[in-house]
């Protein structure tokens, strides 16, 4: 396994997600105020971010928004070249163009929002420094023994945990797209054309051309990108969107929310021993879809349905639609969603009657 | 439906009975039950709650199975339920309500709370091997890629695949590349493709691996069903000592009625060029193979390579 280059790669991705996603953010910061200003727009007014300021959108969305960018790209892509019969590599270059105008998009709006808010950010600069209060000590404690059982996790992933690859395929699948310069032209397991071709709803599930433009991106065997990087690029995701559900369940306590990502750590590695736990996924399967679905998409989801931006919900339901094989996309997100949203209901007119 | 109502109902045994950490999860919704019912975030409590006994009730559990559309086993309708979140929230109520808020002078309730939720959570996870042989793997790794070696050194010499009875081969016969259709012991093929991509199979993973045949719609043909029975009865019957497994051996091919012959010759119209047996094969059964082939082994790896 090349190690550097995986870990390269990773820190690649993870900085693209990064970045489109703050580009989003500054779209949902606009988008929120210009709605609040007209008070018309629900939608959009549910972007912003007035009620709480521990609500406010910070890293961690922003790598799991470009996460979910980086799954629309990557369908778009997937789909263009899959129903318009274009070689792989074709699909490669539409991704690629996707990805660099995103790119340039969110560098444009970073800039703009950069510009337009130097005055607000250089007096909110002044006023943190001012109050700036000495670290914790307990926080302190609590954050190390966060940063140790997360690189355990991380060590476990890379060097020894094997990877369980029964009931899947992604990387024959991966390796046959690449081999035949084609988008399922070929049966992953014997290397020969379809006779009966596969599901179509299965055609539209964009994993394995994302892996494959990774590997040609990349120049790393399909192997090494769907069982190391991959898993890491949503080992961090998943953590990232735990930070997000312990900053909506504990806004004014950062020791609680460092508690809570410790808590999530230890229940990782003790669900890490049977078939479909959490702890199991992120370990074992970190590439599959319905790990990131799991792992990354619905634990971002409560926390967005915690705080009450009930907009974004929708990019979650989407992205599950084109990375799991479910009831016409209606997933599980989209399940989880409602049931939130009805019990938000239930709760508001409990506390009105 | 009566089938998936089994499902769901031996699925909840096989989950708790399995997974330590659902014993963990209930007890955490009846913690915040009993002491946080009235915390702000108790809409999550109370579609945690609801969830989770979706998925244990069996009839809302088949429900739920089919709106997964039945191609996920019953564990995964546990996705709906945030079970980690749940436990973990619980976890962190308990260790800031006893140790103060964190504060140091409070360590006398705190440390037995925090000790408690750390064995309960080193407990949850008693199987170590999750499932997953790694030394086996590994080996079996291993030995698909110094097979994998010997065949790109003699790569060069070997025909063709005939692909003809196939459709739109040839719109892809160009782009697939692949000269090497190979028929090896399971183990060996379960490696080979994630390995090289260009090497062909008349059979796959999915065809011992049940899951797999749900993503696509082509099925295996009676004649390579039957090349795949030849196989297993061939792997089963290596012998590691001097155990004389011969009579056992045709007693198998007679039970399942494989002809070794008419196995070789399905290989060949499934376009097999390559044959790969164990070093350990059964002599009688070895013997056959080179009478059915005419063909003269060559032995590396610890394999018989057949050129056909």
């Amino acid at each position: 396994m090349e190690f550097i280059p995986v870990l390269l790669l990773t820190l690649v991705v993870l900085c693209l997600c990064a970045f489109l996603g703050s580009g989003a953010m500054v779209i949902f910061y606009f988008a929120g105020r210009s709605a609040a200003k007209k008070r018309r727009n629900h939608f959009f007014s549910t972007f912003s971010h007035r009620q709480n300021p521990a609500h406010k959108p910070d890293w961690a969305d922003a790598l799991i928004t470009g996460d979910l960018i980086m799954t629309g790209l990557a369908v778009t892509a997937h789909v263009a070249a899959v129903f318009t019969g274009q070689s792989f590599s074709r699909c490669t270059i539409i991704f690629a163009g996707l990805l660099g105008a995103a790119l340039f998009l969110a560098a444009v709006l970073f800039l703009f929002y950069e510009l337009s808010h130097r005055k607000e950010k250089s007096e909110g600069n002044r006023h943190a420094a001012n109050t700036a209060k000495k670290p914790d000590p307990a926080a302190r404690i609590l954050t190390g023994i966060f940063w140790i059982l997360v690189l355990a996790q991380m060590i476990c992933i890379l060097w020894n945990a094997g990877v369980y690859t029964k009931g899947d395929m992604t990387v024959e699948t991966v390796a046959s797209f690449l081999q035949t310069d084609g988008i399922y032209r070929v049966d992953p397991m014997t290397g020969r054309a379809y006779a009966g071709g596969i599901p179509s709803r299965l055609k539209i599930l964009c994993l394995p051309s994302l892996y494959g433009v990774f590997c040609r991106l990349s120049g790393l065997s399909p192997e090494s990108v769907v069982t190391a990087a991959v898993p890491v690029w949503v080992f961090v995701s998943s953590y990232a969107a735990f930070f997000c559900v312990g900053k909506s369940l504990f806004p004014e306590n950062g020791k609680k929310r460092i508690c809570f990502l410790i808590m999530t750590v230890l229940l990782m590695w003790a669900g890490s021993g049977f078939y479909s736990m959490d702890g199991f996924d992120l370990i074992y399967c970190g590439y599959r879809g319905v790990t990131i679905r799991n792992l990354v998409f619905i634990p971002y989801l409560i926390s967005l349905c915690i705080r009450k931006k009930w907009g974004q919900t929708v990019l979650c339901i989407m992205a599950e639609a084109c990375i799991v094989w479910t009831f016409y996309g209606l997933g599980a997100c989209l399940l989880t969603a409602v049931g939130l949203l009805l019990a938000e209901r239930r709760l508001r007119n409990g506390r009105t009657s | 439906m009566a089938e998936l109502l089994r499902n769901a109902w031996m699925g909840w045994f096989r989950v708790t009975g399995g997974a330590k950490i659902m014993g963990l999860f209930l007890i955490a919704l009846l913690f915040l039950w009993i002491g946080y019912r009235q915390e702000k975030q108790r809409q999550l409590l109370r579609y945690g709650t609801a969830a989770a006994l979706c998925c244990i009730v069996p009839v809302t559990a088949v429900a739920l199975m089919l709106y997964q559309t039945r191609f996920y086993d019953y564990e995964w309708i546990w996705s709906i339920v945030p079970v980690t979140v749940l436990t973990a929230y619980a976890g962190t109520k308990a260790l800031a309500e006893h140790w103060q808020g964190f504060r140091r002078e409070a360590w006398r309730k705190g440390l037995p709370v925090t000790v408690g939720l750390l064995a309960a959570a080193l407990l949850c996870n008693v199987s170590d091997d999750a499932g997953i042989d790694r030394k086996a793997a590994r080996a079996e790794r291993v030995e698909a890629e110094s097979i994998l070696e010997t065949v790109r050194e003699e790569a060069g010499s070997f025909p063709s695949a005939s692909k003809t009875d196939e459709k739109g081969v040839s719109e892809i016969a160009a782009a697939e590349g692949g000269s090497v259709c190979m028929w090896a012991p399971r183990k060996v093929l379960e490696h080979i493709r994630r390995l090289d991509s260009s090497i062909l199979l008349p059979y796959g993973r999915n065809m011992w691996e049940e899951a797999l045949g749900a993503y696509s719609y082509d099925i295996y043909s009676e004649e390579v069903e039957k090349m795949y029975q030849w196989m297993c009865i061939v792997e089963e019957t290596c012998t590691e000592n001097d155990f004389d497994m011969t009579d056992i051996m045709i007693g198998k091919l007679e039970e399942q009625e494989l002809s070794t012959r008419e196995c070789m010759e399905a290989a060949k119209r499934a376009g097999v060029n390559l044959l790969i047996l164990p070093e350990n094969i059964n002599r009688s059964l070895l013997d056959e193979v080179m009478k059915a082939t005419g063909v003269r082994p060559e032995q590396a790896s610890g394999y018989y390579f057949f050129e056909l």
